[in-house]
């Protein structure tokens, strides 16, 4: 560890912590999340320059590689942050991945099959600029599935030959926005990009880098959210005695904490390891880290919140416990940006292709 | 509030390991191809072939860490690491060598005295010295520190008494590493006066008795020592320390590529023969038509990938020169727990019922599912490591 990523693991985990308290966070809970009440986090983010580190200071981020956004995205899952930090992190990167400049603001990704479908349970579309990347349908040859000479959206055909099919838009005013929130009160909006949007050819495999890094943000989100669910349980078993002494003096006790302890050091090994492989999909047939590290996460995180819960007893289900803030998290994001179903589904697939080539399970697994 | 990490930092292999990895894999294909050995499961405990680790240790691939002087190839823990992984995902016989190579070498090279690691480690490096582990008693199981065999002192050495139990391999075996007690336990102090020695096992007063599993397979014995005597030169390390010693080495012992894949070759052929059912139908179903199997497939594979994960996080730092008792702990608790859903997953996903006589993936389920209660009770039951696990994490 370089005293650098420690310093700004300390740097964000610090101003994360400052700004979230648990009733801060309780009070943006339920369906009443607020922008205003955040602005002050925000900018604190901004002007440390936390929310575009990972993108080039050319494109106009703040530099840094992915391994420090995710350290940044661990710290906001940790926080239970009601602020679309890992979003616009993973926004920010495809923008520059793409060539196009970085909005100021809040950022939001999202990916689409047809831009004339409102877009579904987008996190805080209603307060950030929607970067929503998609192949249209209408571009490819049904048959072949080769990209014809440019992107066709609302009815008109934007020129761009070698596109791949892919479109990108950037919708800082959206025509209609209709809010919607998850079990955490985070707001997940629907929004209609509209003609308006800025819509920009980009270049194949766009939207596969960033479906890969919403899905590695997510499992990103779930590890910090899982540790900290840990860190409540342990202290919480300290201090509350039972039958005389402690709860942690129980063996049972001990035995669930460690049981827990392994799905979150899973977790984390699981999204470590995507981020040092970075979002694309599995080179040469491989296993694709980010669809691994996001099943990972998805089935890890109703393990650790009912044991976190199933520890806590009733109190952890008050409304107003710290726990729940991370939990209701958990179970949201364990469903979002990849279920565990469809990323277990796509590497069984995966594996299978693997199997039926004849070189076995074992060189996908470790290519 | 800040957290302990559980985990120590993803560190990737070197890149230099991938043409290793690439030489060990073709020379096991060779292997298999020419019928010298047939992938099983777990076949570090029960495939015996001395054959086998002979020419493995003729590539340089047993006691890889051995430097020169000592006749091994010098070559760095990782670079082993690949090799153990790359046998095992095989499931090649490795047996024989096992406890040479992951016990003796690295304990011999921290503590072994000169004469210890001359006598030795030559004959490590190339596979032909086999060795045993002498931790577990008739009383001291899970409780190690209750073990009660004991030397008393002699002239020039030990005479050593007592009774060693579930030693693989001690009846082939050419000495044990056995732990036990050289002078009292100091009051509260129960890790007090344990010691570390070897003992030939080829030498009056010692008396191997099989104990066959319900596999019918002969690899644990029970070892009695009659006043055998071990002169000083056999001890490892220094009287009095060998709980310390014997603790320092379990990282490598827990979180090893052998806690997650005893079960990969069924796993494997599981998915052959999903991959060569799927192909064979045209039900337009998909190419792979059943959906639910390529589900649980994905969920099984996912794991092991994230505990492979895991596991070399923890060999990276082990390299590293740090001990990450949790993190080791956790691997070996997520990984034989892993190592028993993979057996789940076949028998759900294959039609195939157990059938020990059967020479495809009936026999190797039979095999696997005899073998699986071991796999969480052998190197510490995983309830003994999960309460190591949750005090390390500050449970008081």
């Amino acid at each position: 560890m370089t005293a650098e990523r420690e310093l700004l693991r300390t740097t964000i985990a610090d101003l994360l912590n400052e700004h979230c308290p648990t009733e801060r966070v309780a009070a943006a809970s339920g369906d009443n999340w607020d922008a205003a009440r955040w602005q002050t986090l925000w900018r604190a983010l901004e002007d440390t320059g936390l929310t575009l580190v990972g993108s080039p200071a050319e494109a106009g981020g703040s530099g840094g590689d992915l391994a420090a956004a995710a350290d940044i995205a661990m710290a906001a899952g940790a926080a239970a942050a009601p602020v679309p930090l890992a979003e616009t992190l993973a926004a920010a990167m495809v923008l520059a991945r793409a060539g196009l400049d970085i909005p100021a603001g809040p950022l939001t990704l999202a990916v689409a099959a047809d831009p004339d479908v409102p877009l579904r349970r987008v996190p805080y579309g209603r307060w950030a600029t929607t970067v929503a990347v998609g192949a249209d349908p209408a571009d490819t040859d049904p048959d072949t599935g080769a990209p014809a000479s440019g992107a066709l959206i609302s009815g008109a055909l934007i020129s761009g030959a070698r596109s791949g099919g892919e479109w990108l838009a950037v919708a800082s005013r959206p025509v209609r926005v209709q809010a919607g929130r998850n079990l955490a009160g985070e707001p997940r909006d629907e929004v209609e990009l509209g003609a308006e949007a800025g819509f920009h050819v980009v270049p194949a495999g766009t939207a596969d880098y960033a479906q890969g890094l919403l899905r590695l943000f997510r499992s990103l989100l779930i590890a910090g959210a899982a540790q900290r669910a840990l860190d409540l349980t342990v202290a919480y078993v300290n201090e509350r005695e039972q039958f005389g002494r402690a709860l942690a003096r129980f063996p049972v006790v001990q035995q669930e904490i460690a049981r827990m302890a392994g799905e979150v050091a899973l977790i984390t090994a699981a999204a470590q390891a995507a981020v040092a492989a970075g979002p694309g999909v599995g080179a040469g047939g491989a296993v694709a880290a980010v669809v691994a590290a996001k099943g990972q996460a998805s089935q890890g995180a109703g393990t650790v919140a009912a044991i976190a819960h199933q520890l806590h007893g009733a109190i952890g289900t008050t409304g107003e416990h710290r726990l729940r803030l991370t939990t209701t998290r958990l179970w949201s994001w364990r469903d979002e940006d990849g279920p565990a179903a469809e990323c277990f589904a796509e590497l069984g697939r995966s594996a299978l292709h693997a199997a039926h080539r004849g070189s076995g399970l074992w060189p996908w697994l470790t290519g | 509030m800040r957290s302990g990490a559980l985990l120590p930092p993803a560190r990737p292999l070197p890149a230099a390991t991938g043409e290793l990895r690439a030489e060990v894999r073709a020379f096991l294909a060779g292997e298999r191809a020419a019928g010298r050995f047939a992938p099983a499961c777990d076949a570090w405990l029960s495939g015996w072939d001395e054959a086998f680790s002979r020419r493995l240790a003729a590539r340089g691939w047993v006691g890889m860490t051995v430097p020169p002087e000592y006749g091994g190839p010098g070559r760095s823990a990782l670079e082993r690491y690949v090799v153990v992984e790359e046998v095992l995902a095989a499931g090649a016989p490795v047996a024989a060598h096992w406890v040479s190579d992951r016990q003796i070498v690295p304990n011999l090279l921290r503590y072994g005295n000169e004469t210890l690691k001359r006598r030795y480690l030559p004959s490590i490096a190339r596979g032909e010295c086999y060795f045993a582990i002498g931790l577990s008693e008739p009383d001291a199981g899970s409780d190690l520190a209750a073990v009660r065999t004991a030397g008393t002192r002699a002239d020039g050495g030990w005479r050593v008494s007592g009774t060693k139990i579930w030693t693989s391999g001690a009846h082939r075996a050419r000495a044990f590493i056995a732990l036990l007690r050289t002078g009292p336990a100091d009051g509260r102090q129960r890790h007090a006066g344990l010691s570390q020695l070897l003992i030939e096992l080829d030498q009056p007063g010692v008396t191997i008795r099989p104990i066959v599993s319900m596999t019918g397979e002969h690899h644990f014995n029970e070892v009695v020592l009659d006043e055998v005597f071990v002169p000083d030169e056999q001890v490892v390390g220094t009287i009095g320390d060998g709980w310390a010693q014997v603790t320092s080495e379990l990282a490598y012992e827990r979180s090893g590529p052998e806690r997650l894949l005893s079960t990969f070759v069924l796993l494997d052929m599981l998915a052959g023969e999903l991959a060569a059912r799927a192909s064979g139908r045209q039900d337009g179903g998909g190419r792979y038509g059943d959906a639910r199997a390529a589900e649980a497939l994905g969920q099984v594979t996912s794991r092991l990938w994230a505990c492979r994960q895991m596991s070399l996080a923890v060999a990276g730092a082990l390299a590293g020169g740090e001990a990450p008792e949790i993190a080791a702990a956790l691997v070996k608790d997520v990984g034989t727990r892993l190592e028993s859903e993979i057996i789940d997953v076949a028998r759900m996903l294959t039609a195939a019922e157990p059938d020990p006589d059967d020479g495809g993936i009936a026999g190797m389920l039979a095999h696997a599912v005899l073998h699986a209660p071991g796999f969480t009770l052998r190197g510490g039951t995983n309830e003994i490591l999960r309460g190591i696990v949750a005090r390390a994490l500050g449970l008081r």
